[in-house]
């Protein structure tokens, strides 16, 4: 039963099937199932990482103001630092651990930092005052209707739950790769065309079960 | 390289959205009407290709993931005038730019405020600016991105007059006589399956060009 209800809340919260964030990284991922762990694992640790160290910035660090009318302007730039500094960190650590697999893993990484996936999670942790309805703070996943994001664990938990809807969308895609890009579909719609409106009709699916 | 042949696939054959599903999130959510459409793409034109002209003043010496933060970099500090710009512009467009519908919320002003800013992370900047555009010289390579965010507003557009037509029965705000409207198609879901249809229609149409 708790797996039927973690699958149902990380439908209904999914990133890429109500608000179609990450789609593009999503079909990077999908198209080969053997990297779509290592890409899933890492969108996961950028959004829990990323999450944490904007929390850490607004909060205790007395940035908060930043969420105010006409700051949230300069949000992007506070987004992007923060994720620049944990993708160098990423790079680092990966080259100490993994020197002999650096290359293989690097274009992950890479595709993993910058995204709309990774950036959309930190407006909807963090969005700016009045420009976002609080429900959107739900963490059905781990048990929290509505966690404070002021609090440095519902902020790791907020973007743990992202991340694996980003895996679980990439695996309901994965499973159906091959099928879209078969001879039987038509030549036309083969592929990226097949994918959006396959995209499409599960997200409906979603919006469905949700209204 | 032939820049002219360059200009063209970056308008029509190789359309960063239609062929090659690039920057797919905003025009799925933001683009179900002509208004939003342009102010979208105005956006998106000021963003991407003043990152990417300032990028290729950047010293090629630097290590390529400290040029990454930078272009990033670069298109978040270029997105504050991109934003007051299209505010300036239409006002009203630029507050409708920022409701979305959201499953069992109906549309909610302010949802869709994040992806204007999320340009500022497209994969123009972040892969392509690298991966194709620093190949061209400089003049050539602002004539291929104009072309390239021609192509991105031809599909904004595109998607918006096909989503406000069939989900609003109206074109630009002014009431078109539709016998049925699907107030669906406005949703996320809706800018799926027709993006993926008209992504469908330009890959018959080329390739029957193609075959030609």
């Amino acid at each position: 039963m708790w797996l039927l209800t973690a699958i149902f809340s990380l439908l209904t919260t999914n990133l890429i099937f109500t608000r179609a964030l990450g789609t593009s990284t999503m079909m990077a991922a999908a198209k080969n199932s053997s990297r779509l762990p290592v890409l899933s694992l890492l969108m996961t640790v950028f959004s829990v990482l990323s999450c944490l160290g904007v929390q850490l910035l607004l909060y205790p660090l007395g940035l908060a103001g930043m969420l105010t009318y006409p700051y949230y302007l300069g949000l992007p730039l506070l987004y992007v630092a923060v994720i620049g500094v944990i993708y160098l960190a990423a790079l680092i650590v990966t080259r100490i651990a993994f020197r002999s697999k650096m290359s293989g893993i690097k274009k992950y990484i890479h595709l993993s930092a910058f995204n709309c996936a990774v950036m959309g999670t930190l407006y909807l942790a963090f969005s700016p005052d009045g420009l976002a309805p609080s429900t959107e703070h739900s963490l059905e996943l781990f048990g929290l209707l509505s966690g404070d994001l002021r609090e440095p664990m519902t902020a790791v938990l907020f973007g743990m739950q992202e991340g694996l809807g980003f895996l679980l969308a990439s695996l309901m895609l994965s499973a159906v790769w091959e099928r879209l890009h078969d001879a039987e579909v038509p030549a036309a719609f083969r592929g990226l065309p097949a994918v959006m409106v396959f995209i499409g009709l599960i997200s409906m699916a979603v919006y469905a079960i949700t209204v | 390289m032939d820049s002219d042949r360059a200009y063209k696939d970056g308008l029509f054959r190789h359309n960063a959205v239609l062929s090659e599903g690039m920057v797919i999130a905003p025009l799925v959510v933001c683009c179900d009407t002509m208004r939003k459409s342009l102010l979208l793409s105005l956006g998106f034109a000021v963003i991407t290709i003043l990152t990417v002209l300032i990028g290729s003043f950047y010293p090629k010496r630097l290590p390529y993931a400290v040029r990454i933060i930078l272009y990033a970099l670069t298109a978040s500090a270029l997105y504050i005038p991109a934003a007051l710009l299209c505010e300036y512009i239409s006002p009203s467009t630029y507050a409708a730019l920022s409701s979305m519908q959201l499953p069992g919320m109906g549309t909610v002003p302010g949802a869709a405020f994040m992806y204007l800013p999320l340009l500022s992370v497209n994969s123009f900047i972040v892969l392509h600016s690298e991966l194709h555009f620093y190949h061209y010289k400089r003049t050539a390579m602002l004539g291929v991105l104009i072309a390239h965010a021609a192509g991105f507003a031809l599909a904004a557009c595109l998607l918006g007059a096909l989503r406000e037509i069939l989900a609003y029965g109206s074109i630009f705000g002014y009431a078109v006589d539709m016998p049925l409207v699907m107030k669906g198609l406005g949703t996320p879901w809706g800018g799926f399956v027709l993006l993926g249809l008209l992504a469908g229609i330009h890959r018959y149409l080329f390739r029957k060009k193609q075959e030609a």
